[in-house]
């Protein structure tokens, strides 16, 4: 298993993500998905895995983040953005970002690699879905030929309902962050859709992120 | 109708509706303790600090007996700084989440000398409110330029504030942002038709109407707030 470096994530997943999957988080923006990606590649770096970060930002955006939740910069990834990095990430050439992240991770199909990136949601806004399905299904394909763990994010409410369902399809495990109601409260809430290996995860838990970290708790209802 | 009459029809539509704002302001609290990015939970909070000086300055009109008087009861300075801020950080949510990060008209530079000359408009509108007589005592040559920049700057700036809303609003992928904006939009077209239409002197049946309006700007607000979270509807907890 490969940590999520979240200890309550990992407990929750019985150890963390499955070897050589793809995982996806699917959220509203602003919600926090991208904290889940920066600590799983925060231990990557501590365990002296290859890391790859894919974004559609700016590095020192991205950065910005990274200590606005308490994660420590001193180590970085490998860069593939849209400025302050040597490989720049073109939205509108989705083969160039394709082969740049098969290419680095070819590069590294040494060492136990991590890839997490947010170019899925641009993607799928700009191109046509069947094009993008064809696209993420090779891309992942590919991916998956190495000791390759391949992380995700997806932004709810820009697509059309049917959009992120059927991209779901394409990863193995699938985690849903979101605002839920209950009576007159609302909550930030997280829960498993599917996880490669494990049976289907029923119930939903309460997510906080502080300036040390993240926390998970389930939900009492 | 009678007047007797009119003023319960006024006193249930001021209540109807600082109960529907009240609601708002709860579920726009709510949702930014629920967001992490701190750009979406500082628009949730000024989206609270509007409903709040709409909720004060109804509760303070009626209780005072002055129609809806907005800006006779709330400093006009707040009222104005309240909006802008609002409206600044709506246009830095819109930025960030365009993928392509387009800095709409510079904004991110406008923004701070827009601060700057909406803190001198509200020094000088200040200093008119506290000196009514200044105008009319002075000579025309150091005063009336001041108060003439002081309103020219106040409406060039709205207007130039509403343009890049508009602007960066279309320029985000996200439905729920866009519809988030519009409904600003109609609250502050419905609430400035309750205004005008809710002075005394109008008409009964005009004030009336006025009400309904009112009620109708307090339920926009309120589903203001329900569109800060993108998905547009929070979803009931199913344990299966």
């Amino acid at each position: 298993m490969v940590s999520s470096g979240v200890p309550s994530v990992d407990q929750l997943l019985g150890d963390g993500y499955p070897e050589r999957s793809t995982i996806l988080v699917i959220g509203p923006p602003g919600i926090g998905k991208e904290v889940l990606g920066y600590w799983f590649i925060r231990s990557g770096l501590i365990q002296g895995d290859y890391c790859l970060y894919a974004t559609h930002r700016p590095v020192s955006d991205v950065l910005r983040d990274m200590k606005g939740v308490g994660i420590s910069t001193e180590r970085v990834p490998e860069w593939i953005a849209s400025s302050g990095s040597p490989v720049r990430c073109d939205l509108k050439d989705a083969t160039s970002i394709s082969f740049n992240i098969k290419e680095a991770a070819h590069r590294n199909r040494e060492r136990r690699s991590r890839v997490a990136t947010d170019v899925l949601s641009p993607l799928l806004v700009l191109n046509p879905l069947e094009s993008m399905y064809s696209y993420w299904s090779q891309l992942l394909a590919d991916l998956k030929q190495q000791d390759l763990v391949t992380f995700a994010l997806a932004e709810e409410g820009m697509h059309p309902p049917n959009t992120l369902t059927t991209m779901e399809q394409l990863f193995d495990g699938v985690i849903e962050m979101r605002l839920f109601e209950e009576g007159l409260s609302i909550t930030p809430l997280l829960r498993v859709k599917k996880m490669l290996g494990l049976p289907p995860l029923h119930g939903y838990f309460r997510f906080s992120v502080t300036g040390t970290g993240m926390e998970v708790v389930p939900h009492v209802h | 109708m009678s007047i007797d009459l009119y003023s319960l029809v006024r006193s249930v539509a001021i209540l109807v509706t600082l109960g529907i704002v009240a609601l708002g302001l709860v579920r726009a609290v709510q949702m930014g303790r629920g967001f992490v990015n701190r750009l979406y939970r500082g628009r949730a909070y000024w989206t609270a600090a509007v409903m709040l000086l709409v909720m004060i300055s109804l509760s303070m009109s009626y209780i005072l007996g002055n129609g809806l008087g907005l800006v006779s009861v709330v400093p006009l300075g707040v009222l104005i700084l309240v909006l802008f801020v609002f409206s600044d950080r709506t246009i830095q949510v819109a930025v960030e989440m365009d993928f392509f990060h387009r800095n709409t008209f510079h904004w991110r530079q406008v923004r701070k000398l827009l601060y700057v000359v909406l803190l001198t408009d509200i020094l000088l509108i200040s200093i008119e409110a506290a000196y009514p007589g200044l105008e009319q005592n002075s000579t025309g040559a150091v005063y009336f330029p001041l108060f003439a920049f002081g309103w020219a700057t106040f409406f060039g700036l709205f207007g130039a504030t509403i343009v890049f809303v508009a602007f960066s609003a279309a320029r985000t992928p996200d439905r729920t942002l866009k519809r988030h904006v519009r409904l600003f939009g109609v609250f502050l077209v419905t609430f400035l038709v309750a205004l005008f239409t809710g002075q005394p002197g109008v008409g009964l049946a005009v004030n009336l109407a006025g009400d309904l309006v009112l009620v109708a700007a307090a339920y926009s607000l309120y589903l203001m707030a329900m569109s800060l979270s993108p998905v547009g509807k929070v979803q009931k907890v199913i344990q299966p």
